[in-house]
């Protein structure tokens, strides 16, 4: 067998993007001498180079539409190459995804024997691991039952042990991994293992940072079609996340358009705007994790010169509204030795409440602001707003913990 | 230039015959019948013509014949057709139909059609038999049934060819499979499947031996009769080599081309 199984050089792949996605492809034909009126081209993969080594795990990590799965697809043999060369040596199989070829009316038993024969198996070779599949699964007396009559947890089980027994040289990995309960993520990842000590070449894209890193010897980080770095896993997951931050600070800022109406409350004392500051003294939606932060909130009051408010400033996931993590000045920290005391903020009829983060504690995710104003000696509740001013935290640093935790801000003016 | 084409064909054969028996266990799932709706679809249709044409037109195939005669006629004629047309009809939607599954397995698309080959003549095989034995028991036994086998191989080839050539126009022209269910279904007309020359007359006669599926039918109705239309074999070998050679030659160029547009 082959030192190096595959071997890409210079490869790139076009696409053509129709004007009309059902007469398009058919006049490009009929009316072949003016065929470029009819589509655009799109360059998903340019200039791509690679060798992977026997036994080799390499992932490639990138974002949305940065050609990794073309690139697979035409190791795969799935699509035609436009330009340079891809040699593979050896019997591939390709998981692009689960559950091809599943037939909601047969048994477990049908659905793995047809769904191992699709993967590239022959029959003899599918009957012989029968046992092994039907135990990796887990499913008991429902192998005997149509597939329909199985829960989510179990179909994905059931997919997922038919693919995962499969003992290619190379095995080429989209997306399709880690699903069902934690257990059986554990288990998965086990037989994965398994699969790289038994010295297949494999070829894994994930979205899933912490897999890759777990189980890939060198990682390809792509973009844009190109492979812009290649590395050890925790590097090119850092130049990543990098890159992913800086996208996100190009971004145009919308703090200007916020939806800035009231979920519950009074109304005596209302939020005119938010702004985000930098380290720099900028106003931005990207920051870096550990990057100092500043909050600024503008508020309008109808209370009077002499008041005093409490402050409620939650942190949660822009995408879900998961909470992660709060600042508030019922509960706030005096010092290190972690006695908290009530320290109401006085305000007067408009300013700014200023709050700094020194430093901000988050990581690589999208979160947005959930901030309650109201007095706690009274329990008189002036306003409530949630998804406010939403941002992008990113860094060099890899992510530690999504688990909730306390700030220590330095300061927390009234102005 | 065949081994692009021939040699997956017999390097997946077990994969085309599972396939072929997954696709028919499919069909037949929740059914109570099941695989007998193969058998039953085209006898009722056989008993269809025979009634129509035998009783109420009360047209004969020719002196001193019955109904009978004309069943076994129609038989004889309408199992070939329906084993080209139903196969010939799925093509365009083989890969269509497929999409998934050509996306993301790396799946033979050439052995496509002779799945579907295998899954829309077996009912129509096992009419067949019935009709084999049919015409042992009342008829004689000639010896050029043993040809039998060389006019199956052919329409294998014929259907192989058309279908490798409708399944990639039909990935791009969704319109095709009505347009092949309309014409298939004038075609049967033109053709000596529930007519004689007797019954239409020399004209019409003529204008059916222009339509290159007539001779399809009159080949395997030589070898029931022991008769032999040279001519007919000729163009029947020639148009299944023909639709073979160029549904390979469509078929290699566009087999991972066609990736791209699904």
């Amino acid at each position: 067998m082959r030192e190096v199984p595959i071997r890409l050089a210079h490869v790139s792949k076009r696409f053509k993007l129709y004007r009309d996605p059902i007469s398009g492809p058919v006049k490009e034909y009929l009316f072949f001498w003016k065929r470029h009126h009819y589509y655009q081209e799109i360059m998903a993969v340019k200039d791509v180079s690679l060798e992977v080594k026997r036994g080799e795990v390499v992932g490639i990590i990138g974002p949305n539409g940065a050609g990794k799965t073309t690139l697979l697809k035409m190791i795969a043999g799935l699509l035609p190459v436009d330009g340079g060369q891809i040699e593979v040596h050896g019997k591939i199989t390709a998981l692009l995804a689960l559950g091809v070829g599943v037939h909601p009316e047969f048994t477990g038993r049908e659905n793995i024997l047809y769904g191992g024969m699709l993967l590239g198996m022959s029959k003899a070779e599918v009957v012989r691991k029968m046992p092994a599949i039907i135990e990796f699964a887990e499913l008991g007396d429902y192998i005997n039952r149509p597939f329909r009559t199985y829960s989510s947890g179990m179909r994905a089980r059931l997919l997922f042990a038919i693919s995962m027994s499969i003992d290619p040289d190379i095995l080429i990995v989209d997306e399709a991994l880690a699903t069902g309960d934690v257990y059986f993520v554990q288990k998965s990842s086990r037989r994965i293992r398994e699969l790289c000590n038994s010295g297949a070449t494999i070829l894994f894209v994930s979205h899933n940072l912490s897999q890759v890193q777990e189980i890939c010897q060198r990682a390809l980080f792509m973009a844009e079609g190109r492979i812009v770095g290649e590395g050890r896993p925790s590097e090119m997951i850092a130049a990543y996340s990098h890159w992913a931050f800086e996208r996100e600070r190009r971004a145009p800022i919308i703090t200007e358009h916020q939806d800035l109406r009231m979920l519950s409350g009074s109304g005596e004392v209302q939020i005119t705007a938010i702004r985000l500051i930098n380290a720099q003294g900028e106003e931005t939606t990207g920051f870096y994790a550990g990057e100092d932060m500043e909050i600024e909130i503008h508020y309008r009051s109808a209370l009077g010169d002499q008041a005093v408010l409490d402050l409620f400033l939650g942190f949660v996931l822009a995408s879900n509204s998961t909470y992660v993590g709060e600042i508030n000045t019922v509960n706030y920290v005096e010092n290190l030795g972690g006695t908290t005391k009530r320290s109401p903020l006085a305000i007067k009829r408009e300013g700014v409440i200023r709050l700094k983060l020194e430093p901000l504690l988050l990581f690589n995710e999208h979160y947005a602001l959930w901030i309650i104003l109201f007095d706690y000696a009274t329990g008189k509740h002036y306003c409530e707003y949630r998804n406010l001013s939403p941002f992008f935290v990113g860094g060099r640093r890899q992510s530690i913990s999504r688990g909730g935790f306390f700030w220590h801000p330095s300061k927390i003016m009234t102005g | 230039m065949l081994t692009k084409t021939i040699y997956p064909i017999i390097q997946h054969r077990e994969l085309i015959w599972e396939m072929a028996l997954r696709d028919l266990k499919a069909m037949n799932k929740g059914a109570f019948l099941g695989y007998l709706w193969l058998v039953i679809s085209p006898l009722v249709q056989v008993a269809a013509y025979v009634l129509i044409v035998s009783f109420v037109f009360k047209s004969r195939l020719g002196e001193g014949t019955g109904p009978l005669d004309y069943a076994l006629y129609v038989l004889s004629g309408m199992i070939p057709w329906q084993i080209m047309a139903r196969s010939v009809q799925e093509a365009p939607s083989l890969i269509r139909e497929r999409m998934e599954l050509v996306k993301q397995v790396i799946y033979p698309i050439e052995t496509l059609p002779l799945t579907s080959l295998i899954v829309s003549s077996f009912g129509s095989l096992v009419s067949f038999g019935l009709f084999l034995i049919l015409t042992l028991v009342v008829g004689s036994f000639h010896w050029t049934f043993f040809l039998l086998p060389i006019l199956f191989l052919l329409l294998a080839v014929f259907v192989l060819g058309i279908s490798w050539i409708f399944s990639i126009v039909g990935v791009l022209i969704k319109d095709l499979r009505e347009i092949v269910t309309v014409l298939l279904g004038l075609l049967i007309y033109l053709s000596p499947v529930v007519v004689s020359r007797e019954m239409v007359g020399e004209k019409i006669w003529g204008y059916i031996l222009w339509n290159p599926l007539s001779h399809v039918v009159i080949c395997f109705r030589d070898v029931f009769e022991a008769r032999f239309h040279l001519s007919s074999w000729a163009i029947y070998a020639a148009i299944s080599l023909l639709a073979f050679l160029a549904g390979d030659w469509v078929i290699t160029r566009t087999k991972l081309l066609i990736n791209e547009y699904i």
